[in-house]
């Protein structure tokens, strides 16, 4: 008799789907964010509902990147993925890879309103998988450095300014470390790193190192050559020698974000995604100012792009709610929600995305980032490497030293010899510490790089 | 005396860390999310507030959440109430082949682990159709919810006299008359504390809607709890506000409901199997 | 055999034992097929052998996952079952408030896991948690963050806090002991150790070690969520157990042949403790 039950509740579910078949058609759109940026979508949706009676979008947010990629692929291997989804360039390998995705370069013009040369060239190169374009970017976003006015101006310090230098960021840094007050979460840091391999990577490009030996088909990492050392090294002494960052249990404690929210982080690297939350931050004067050069300089391209599931019912909806959200009025909604660095180039040199009296002020800082771009792979298993690698960059960066002070403190274990940053010793210390994240990241991946058959 | 109010204070010191995580949870919802977090730890905020349960209702859909929670919920308890007391019944009046076998079930799934079965699960239930739907988190239920409820009624039944149910077999009452009329009224108590469990399960179930739940309308509320904690971890109170609200259903049904799981009972049968 | 007439009682049973063998017995003999497929979920499954036992074999973070999860089992079963004994014996007589701690000492097993798991985010908080409490006691309270196994300790930790189960089996086995026996023993003048040793213990010992057998299995499934979410299987995989790194090969990066080998060392080791809850039982009977 229960399992008669089941039986009449499924049939009476697939009753219902064939229903909505009929009714106005529903596809669903994933895509992650944090609740200041899922409102930007909600609003654009909205709109597109407005102007297409005939389709709903059901959102389906995710939070966080990890958890996204892991809802996609475990929707995708439940027969159920999304119709529309967005994805990041670093991410949708395994997807491509697997044949699962509609290659939405075959549809332009064909239900598909996008006109490619309207969009910018280096977020649509990100797409091509094997030649074939398969989604369509949405952004064109960047690393850049947020920072705290006020907290600048309150100490002084001057403000980070184009072509500023490494050295500059490490002294603005230092000048904004203030751990004076008795109450750890009243401490301010000067810099904010997360430690990851997607922001190591424009150190190392700028100091004149590769990341991997080939961008297309990599097969090792590339970290070992001396400019790559060189740029692990200014990272690492961030936190072990100048303590200018949190250190683990701080951040642990209290997120970057979290920190640059509450006024206690002087400078954040993040891309254009973090601007939403800034802004929904009241009363925080913070802008944003191009990454620091080296020698020579770089960024690193965020891009998330639209894709739609080779499986969805409603590839037509699908293609029209792309069109729209790519088109100048989606693009615009989006944009002026300072989620986006949009794809779309008359709406990125509009007033939409630099919106003089919106922060951030100098939103010009990722339209000048653009030639600067450089990117990581989207290999079948890049978004594997990143997943194994992170947690060895993270326990590289943080190392055995968690006294929150970096090496200036921690002489006591060297019998008694307190060193000081920037001693013959220090740098001894550290300098060993270098070689060792290349051969740890390059043992962590093992065996992921040739793309693995299904 | 004396040695009585040791016993009495031995146990509250033993049991207290056992309420521990609870009041911990509830004394950080009620901090201020806006205000700046303390040096070190403090139990109670020094000025409570509530604004942080109107926070973690404001970022997700958690009311929409609780109710699919309680919609499940109620499907699958009286389901897992009805599976369970069948079988624990099955186990009480069957004898020989028949008994070994279902109380050699019970026995195996108690210590099959729920990730033994999941990848397969998956493929199962995807090649019914039934991936993003809600059946496959209704579907164990259909299992009597766990098979611990199902020896908590074994044991009950085991109690009610033999001669009472045999007497109704031979007048002719039907398997599910002498089901409904005399064995479940026997065990009232027992089937409080099933329900409980049985509601327990269903309510903080996480892995199931994790795997099969995915449009928004749909998560239950340990999941919507879990996007809480991706979309911000970055205002402890909110998220804590979340957790009790969360929590709190399980609590209550504990509190209505937890004493029948407890009670004197002569002969606990199913370890003599 | 006896003839199925409709009012046999075993009917009473079948709509369970058709459930059992669609959720569990149906779906452990695919893993077994499973296992020598090569399947993402999406493209039909490919026989491959045994190839995904070599893949998993030669895996380092596969052993270490397999390390990690029976170092888990070897410190959390006897402590879970040793504090959930130590509980029942304690809250088993009728005493004032008695039945407020046997609620107590039941309640965190009915908190939804999640919620537990972000609570114990908070206790080890490093700077604002109740874990700084302990750094007079030398612990250093973001030593889970980094230290293999301070993070195992906590993931330990939490689940010492989940053993209802255990509490009221061995609860209500504690309680159907006769009470002549305690009285004889005390009229011979035995005192409370003696009592303990002589009766309670010997007694309860074979429901113990069925327990214990029980906990070792379910081991492999508590370790998920706190693992998912406190730990988030670091630092360095260090808590990478067994049923995250399963979900992760399987459900994230779509190699559910592999995932279902690597299951099948989870059911090996669920039969290892069936075979001791049998051999337990044996013994039992033959008493």
């Amino acid at each position: 008799m229960v399992a008669r039950l089941m039986l009449l509740a499924l049939l009476a579910c697939s009753g219902c789907k064939r229903g909505a078949a009929q009714g106005p058609q529903e596809i669903s759109l994933q895509l992650f964010g944090d609740p200041a940026e899922l409102d930007a979508y909600r609003e654009m949706i909205a709109a597109f509902e407005e102007q297409h009676p005939g389709i709903r979008v059901k959102l389906i947010p995710v939070g966080k990147q990890k958890e996204f990629m892991a809802k996609l692929t475990t929707a995708f291997s439940g027969g159920t993925p999304p119709d529309v989804f967005l994805v990041n360039y670093r991410r949708y390998g395994q997807l491509a890879e697997r044949g699962v995705l509609e290659p939405l370069g075959d549809h332009l013009g064909r239900g598909l309103e996008v006109k490619l040369e309207a969009l910018y060239p280096q977020p649509v190169e990100a797409f091509r998988y094997r030649g074939k374009l398969q989604c369509l970017p949405q952004n064109v976003s960047s690393l850049v450095v947020y920072f705290n006015r006020a907290l600048f101006e309150a100490r002084g310090v001057p403000l980070p300014k184009e072509g500023w230098t490494w050295a500059e960021l490490l002294a603005a840094g230092k000048a904004l470390t203030d751990r004076s007050a008795p109450n750890p979460s009243d401490h301010v840091h000067g810099i904010g790193f997360e430690p990851t391999l997607v922001r190591l990577a424009p150190f190392v490009w700028q100091a004149g190192g590769e990341m991997v030996d080939d961008l297309e088909h990599p097969t090792r990492f590339r970290l070992e050559s001396p400019a790559g050392i060189s740029a692990l090294k200014f990272i690492l002494e961030l936190r072990r020698v100048h303590a200018v960052t949190p250190s683990l249990e701080e951040a642990a404690a209290l997120d970057l974000e979290a920190r640059f929210i509450r006024g206690k982080l002087g400078m954040l690297f993040q891309s254009r995604r973090f601007t939403p939350t800034a802004r929904a931050a009241g009363g925080l004067d913070w802008d944003v100012a191009p990454l620091p050069v080296g020698k020579q300089a770089a960024t690193l391209l965020h891009a998330d792009a639209y894709c739609v599931a080779r499986d969805s019912a409603h590839k037509e909806a699908a293609f029209r709610f792309i069109s729209f959200a790519l088109g100048p009025d989606g693009a615009e909604r989006i944009a002026r929600s300072g989620r986006t660095v949009p794809s779309l180039r008359s709406v990125a040199e509009s007033e939409a995305f630099l919106d003089p009296t919106q922060r951030p002020a100098s939103s010009r800082a990722f339209l000048d980032a653009l030639p600067l771009l450089r990117r990581l792979p989207s290999t079948a298993t890049w978004n594997e490497i990143e997943m194994r690698s992170d947690p060895v960059v993270e326990e590289w960066y943080y190392g055995p030293d968690r006294t929150g002070l970096g090496m200036a403190a921690s002489g006591a274990d060297d019998g008694g010899v307190r060193f000081f940053p920037g001693s013959a010793k220090a740098a001894m210390r550290t300098g060993d510490e270098l070689t060792v994240l290349p051969r740890e990241l390059t043992e962590a991946v093992r065996g992921l790089w040739s793309p693995r058959a299904p | 005396m004396g040695k009585a109010a040791l016993r009495v204070l031995a146990a509250s010191l033993c049991t207290l860390p056992f309420a521990a995580p609870l009041l911990l949870m509830v004394g950080a919802s009620l901090r201020d999310p806006s205000a700046a977090l303390p040096g070190g730890f403090a139990p109670l905020p020094s000025s409570p507030s509530l604004a942080a349960f109107t926070a973690a209702f404001e970022a997700v859909p958690l009311a929409r959440s609780l109710w699919q929670s309680t919609w499940i919920a109620a499907v699958a308890v009286p389901l897992s109430l009805l599976t369970a007391s069948w079988a624990g019944l099955g186990i009480t009046l069957a004898r020989g082949r028949w008994r070994t076998l279902l109380l050699g079930v019970t026995l195996l799934l108690l210590v099959v682990p729920a990730t033994a079965t999941w990848l397969t699960r998956f493929a199962l239930f995807k090649w019914l159709g039934w991936v993003g739907t809600p059946l496959p988190v209704l579907a164990p239920a259909l299992m009597g919810g766990a098979p611990l409820l199902v020896l908590l009624y074994a044991d009950a039944f085991r109690r009610i006299p033999v001669e009472l149910l045999d007497s109704a077999r031979v007048e002719g009452a039907s398997l599910l008359r002498v089901w409904w009329s005399i064995a479940l009224p026997q065990v009232r108590p027992t089937s409080a504390a099933v329900g409980l469990l049985a509601f327990a399960a269903s309510w903080t179930g996480f892995l199931d809607p994790l795997l099969y739940l995915h449009r928004e309308e749909q998560l239950t509320a340990p999941l919507m709890l879990q996007h809480l904690e991706l979309l911000g971890s970055t205002q402890w109170s909110v998220l804590m506000a979340g957790a009790v609200v969360v929590t709190l259903p399980a609590v209550v049904a504990f509190a209505f409901a937890g004493r029948g799981l407890f009670e004197e009972r002569r002969g606990t049968g199913w370890l003599q199997g | 055999m006896r003839a199925l007439r409709l009012h046999h009682p075993a009917w009473l049973g079948a709509p369970f034992l058709a459930a059992a063998v669609f959720l569990v017995a149906i779906p452990l003999g695919m893993t077994g097929w499973m296992s020598l497929q090569a399947y993402d979920g999406i493209h039909p499954a490919r026989p491959v052998g045994l190839e995904n036992f070599l893949t998993v074999f030669s895996d380092p973070v596969f052993s270490q996952a397999l390390d990690n999860s029976l170092i888990f089992a070897g410190l959390s079963v006897p402590l879970r079952v040793g504090i959930a004994f130590a509980l029942a014996l304690l809250l088993a007589r009728r005493t004032p408030l008695g039945g407020l701690f046997r609620t107590l000492v039941y309640l965190p097993s009915v908190l939804p896991e999640i919620a537990f798991a972000l609570v114990w985010l908070w206790i080890l908080n490093p700077l604002h948690g109740p874990i700084t409490l302990l750094a007079p006691l030398g612990v250093a309270p973001g030593g889970w963050l980094v230290d293999a196994w301070s993070a195992r300790l906590a993931v330990v930790t939490m689940t010492l806090l989940q053993v209802g189960e255990l509490f009221l089996v061995l609860l209500a086995v504690r309680r159907q002991l006769p009470e002549e026996l305690y009285e004889v023993c005390a009229l011979e003048g035995g005192g409370a150790w003696t009592a303990f040793r002589k009766i309670t213990l010997p007694l309860l010992l074979p429901v113990v070690i069925l327990l214990a057998a029980r906990d070792v299995a379910l081991s492999l499934q508590a370790t998920f969520v706190p693992a998912l979410v406190v730990t988030k299987g670091g630092p360095r995989l260090a808590t990478t157990f067994l049923p995250l790194y399963v979900y992760q090969t399987g459900f994230e990066y779509l190699r559910f042949g592999a995932a279902a080998a690597m299951t099948m060392f989870i059911l090996a080791l669920t039969a290892a403790m069936v075979g001791v809850q049998a051999a337990v039982l044996n013994l039992l009977r033959g008493r």
